[in-house]
């Protein structure tokens, strides 16, 4: 792929690529809601709305119920290291990929912030 | 008038066009360099061209393809080329934009990326319908095998599946530099362009239109395929789609559509 350059990094592709493809995409994403919104009254709002309902629930099938996406690797790598601790937390997280990718780092941020928040007020 | 040469090296392979002269054939003409140089050849087999330049509203600068019909008129003949812009928005809203909410649901993420498939899917319905009203059996585009691996039109598989359409309808359709490995290079040998290294242009480009949805297949397959699925595109999602697509729209609008021509 000469135009894209992508062909020199099938294995190890530059986390650069990743964050500018991420901020286009997702950056276009938000864009796209928003003007859903503003059109909602329209059916082509409308159906830009239930196009983004409906890549989000596939995005999160795909990513926490598929064997090969990436947090699904993770949380089987994670879930090996937790067996030492206990078999049935290990199980837990090589079921449901979202526990150590969502719950657990949005927890931690809550927990953060109420502390900053005690701390200083 | 430059002649049909062979390969300049063992990683340039052109499909050699079956040696014929019977009439006219189209192209499906970006201006990029692969459907500059399938022109090229296909004007030394063929009596006239047909370049048909699609547009849709996510496509700007494509009248940047005259650019590259110019230069294949003076490099080969004025006589031999016609070119022809054909706007496809009605065709990519039926196939791509109406159905996407149930198509994310049934095809998952790569519906998304998919809107390139569509786009592709939507010319060639086109293209037959432009063949048909011009009597002519040939089609070819410059569909190629750098890009097959990210671009769902352009893999194998699924170009089969448009060979199987174009069939259908008594159309031989061909991929001519599928294998060529440097087109930009082959038309500068073949005195077509006078740059040589014209397919290293990025997002804007000097001969073709410049496409919002393929910027955003890129962005898509470096923002959501590789860091979140592990995976830079999916074949068999896309032949699959494209074969549902084929068998529910585009073959039942054609048989209508060709039914009311010839009423």
């Amino acid at each position: 792929m000469p135009c894209c350059g992508l062909h020199e990094y099938r294995r190890t592709l530059p986390m650069k690529y990743m964050v500018a493809g991420g901020l286009v995409f997702w950056t276009t994403f938000i864009a796209v809601l928003l003007f859903g919104l503003l059109t909602v009254w329209s059916a082509r709002g409308r159906l830009l709305l239930r196009s983004e309902v409906a890549f989000l629930r596939s995005l999160w099938r795909e990513t926490m119920r598929g064997r090969d996406s990436i947090p699904a690797r993770w949380a089987c790598r994670f879930s090996g290291a937790a067996l030492r601790v206990s078999p049935r937390l290990a199980g837990l997280i090589y079921r449901h990929p979202e526990i150590p990718f969502v719950y657990v780092p949005l927890f931690a941020l809550a927990g953060l912030l109420s502390g900053l928040l005690l701390t200083f007020s | 008038m430059p002649t049909f040469s062979p390969p300049s090296s063992a990683t340039t392979t052109e499909r050699r066009p079956p040696s014929r002269s019977e009439g006219p054939v189209l192209v499906m003409f970006s201006g990029g360099s692969d459907s500059t140089l399938t022109a090229s050849l296909l004007s030394e087999q063929h009596t006239v061209v047909h370049l048909v330049t699609y547009e849709h509203s996510a496509m700007t600068f494509a009248a940047k393809s005259r650019n590259a019909a110019e230069a294949l008129r003076v490099a080969h003949g004025a006589e031999r080329f016609v070119h022809s812009m054909i706007d496809i928005n009605g065709y990519m809203a039926r196939i791509f934009l109406r159905p996407l909410p149930q198509d994310l649901r049934r095809y998952g993420t790569y519906a998304l990326p998919m809107c390139c498939g569509s786009c592709k899917l939507s010319m060639h319905v086109r293209s037959i319908l432009y063949c048909r009203e011009h009597d002519i059996r040939y089609a070819a585009d410059g569909s190629n095998a750098e890009l097959s691996e990210l671009f769902p039109e352009q893999m194998q598989p699924v170009l089969e599946l448009y060979r199987g359409l174009y069939e259908r309808y008594g159309i031989e359709y061909t991929n001519p530099v599928f294998d060529v490995n440097r087109s930009d290079h082959r038309l500068f040998e073949r005195g077509v362009t006078a740059k040589r290294d014209y397919k290293t242009e990025h997002v804007v480009y000097s001969n073709q239109h410049s496409c919002a949805a393929g910027v955003m297949l890129y962005g898509f397959t470096l923002g959501v395929g590789l860091p979140l699925l592990g995976t830079s595109a999916k074949k068999d999602v896309a032949t699959r789609y494209i074969a549902d697509k084929i068998e529910q729209f585009c073959v039942p609008f054609l048989d209508a559509e060709l039914e009311r021509m010839s009423a």
